[in-house]
């Protein structure tokens, strides 16, 4: 009988338990500690297993962000940064921590650390230490035009990366695209150089692009001419051919596919139809 | 009986008794299974399983291989001393020579051994994540290997001299994680006043364990030339033979009346 004595502790476990979460307090998740905060300072305590270190960082990050997101009442992702830092330092080829860790640190809160800043350094660390990687400058080019609407930055990038062995050819085209609201005239000279260069399906969405620029400058042409008239006549014209017997536009132009501008005589802005295969909800 | 067939003797009387060894059951067991936990890992690593699971495969076998080296290969020597089992072996036709080849034989056939379990395991665990069995793996598998037989090598050495087995788990200790240190160890003239001969002289004379470390390179595809392989293993080759030629001075010498 002396043997099963021991089943009468069994009751004290989830006591003595519940009495020390009181007096030393739950875990609290938005708690984390990292002890050695650089790679350098892990890489002295595990010589030759940097790879391996670098894993567990990984790991460590993927499960930080994943508890922060899901589980803390007000997730701040203090320990992102450096927990990225330390998984790239001791595995500076580590491709997809570069990648995965610029999108923890930028996506907005709360899905993210909303710090894309953070984020850019992160992707400009793995383009310096992968100078062969183009998927890390796609990244960093849609970064700079997503989160910071830096379409000449992110231009630059990307075209960096179209030069890379292997790169498809979609980098070049996603520059010109992100280029069209800012600078047109960058952005026809990359569409104009993918024609000269590309064929097939290339060259055709490098005819379409072009063709948008042209209807956009076409429009913008439109609009100054308006302003000009009310310059003039203190009034906007009413309709686009008070334009052309005001002697500002030779005939009253056509997108390239053929279909007359939108003209709103309140506002005198000219715009391509929606009914038009050149419209854009973008560049309106 | 010729020396060599005494030499193969002991050695496969030393496979024989490693082979036996609970702890060296323990620890590939615990080397298979930090492979096979790359199967959930690599899930929790968001598309990195190959790379995670080819990092802890290498590193299980280099961590755990050097653990069986070390605590098996201190005991070679000294245990035998300590349980009086070496002098009736003595005083049969068995030079002292021949007994520490044999011994040292033995344990690295043992590790070849388990190197070769280590590696079915790696690559089942590569094969059941729906990865390539990738051969340029027995490019970071074979210097790993030439790391453990010079592990032996320095912990046959200080079970000769020491007069425990406890004091030479510790010199050995100390000298694998020095060897594993030796990049610190070249560093040292840029950080403090030490001489640059010392620190020469120290970076030649600690065996220099990160001279096999090429499962990064291995793991990211890169090449792994042939004649670094044939350095390493000329380097593994000398530095034991002089370990164990200092390892039989000590032993040739000592008085085990």
């Amino acid at each position: 009988m002396t043997r099963y004595l021991f089943l009468l502790l069994v009751p004290l476990v989830p006591f003595v338990q519940t009495r020390f979460d009181a007096v030393v307090g739950t875990r609290d998740l938005a708690e984390g500690r990292i002890y050695l905060r650089t790679a350098s300072e892990v890489r002295r305590f595990t010589p030759g297993f940097d790879n391996l270190m670098a894993d567990l960082y990984w790991l460590r990050t993927v499960q930080y962000f994943g508890e922060q997101r899901a589980f803390a009442p007000d997730p701040h992702y203090d320990l992102l940064r450096p927990l990225i830092d330390i998984t790239t330092g001791l595995d500076p080829r580590f491709e997809l921590a570069y990648r995965y860790g610029a999108v923890f640190l930028s996506e907005p809160r709360p899905a993210g650390a909303g710090k894309p800043a953070e984020g850019i350094e992160v992707l400009q660390a793995g383009a310096r230490n992968l100078p062969k990687s183009w998927r890390v400058r796609w990244d960093l080019g849609s970064f700079w035009f997503v989160f910071m609407r830096n379409s000449k930055n992110a231009a630059d990038v990307l075209i960096d990366a179209s030069r890379i062995e292997g790169a498809p050819f979609w980098l070049e085209s996603l520059a010109g695209s992100f280029l069209m609201g800012d600078d047109r005239k960058a952005s026809r000279a990359i569409w104009q150089r993918q024609y000269e260069t590309g064929w097939g399906a290339i060259r055709d969405n490098a005819i379409h692009h072009i063709e948008v620029i042209d209807a956009l400058d076409a429009r913008d042409a439109l609009t100054a001419a308006a302003a000009r008239f009310k310059e003039a006549n203190g009034r906007f014209p009413r309709r686009l051919s008070e334009l052309v017997d005001a002697g500002l536009v030779r005939a009253i132009p056509v997108d390239p596919s053929g279909t007359p501008f939108d003209y709103d005589p309140e506002t005198g802005k000219a715009a391509i139809a929606r009914t038009s295969s050149q419209w854009r909800s973008k560049y309106e | 009986m010729s020396g060599l067939k005494r030499i193969v003797a002991v050695a496969a009387n030393t496979f024989r008794e490693t082979v036996r060894e609970r702890v060296l059951y323990n620890l590939v067991f615990f080397a298979v299974l930090m492979t096979a936990s790359s199967l959930l890992l690599g899930n929790l690593s968001i598309r990195q399983d190959e790379k995670i699971v080819k990092d802890l495969g290498l590193a299980s076998m280099d961590i755990f291989g050097t653990f069986i080296a070390l605590f098996i290969g201190v005991g070679l020597i000294s245990k035998e001393i300590e349980r009086r089992s070496l002098y009736p072996l003595l005083a049969k036709p068995l030079t002292r020579s021949e007994f520490l080849l044999g011994k040292f034989a033995g344990l690295c056939f043992t590790l070849f051994v388990n190197i070769g379990l280590m590696s079915i395991g790696l690559i089942v665990t590569l094969l059941a994540t729906h990865h390539r069995a990738d051969p340029a793996l027995l490019k970071a598998i074979y210097p790993i290997f030439l790391g453990l037989i010079l592990v032996v090598a320095v912990a046959l050495f200080f079970s000769s001299v020491a007069s425990s087995s406890l004091l030479a788990t510790l010199w050995t200790i100390a000298v694998v994680v020095a060897g594993r240190f030796s990049d610190v160890i070249r560093n040292m003239r840029q950080v403090s006043e030490v001489p640059d001969w010392l620190v020469t002289a120290l970076y030649w004379a600690v065996p220099n364990f990160r001279n096999f470390d090429v499962k990064n390179a291995v793991v990211y595809g890169d090449p792994v030339p042939v004649v670094a392989l044939a350095w390493m293993t000329a380097y593994a080759i000398v530095y034991s033979a002089v370990l164990l030629g200092a390892a039989r001075l000590a032993f040739g010498s000592r008085d085990l009346h």
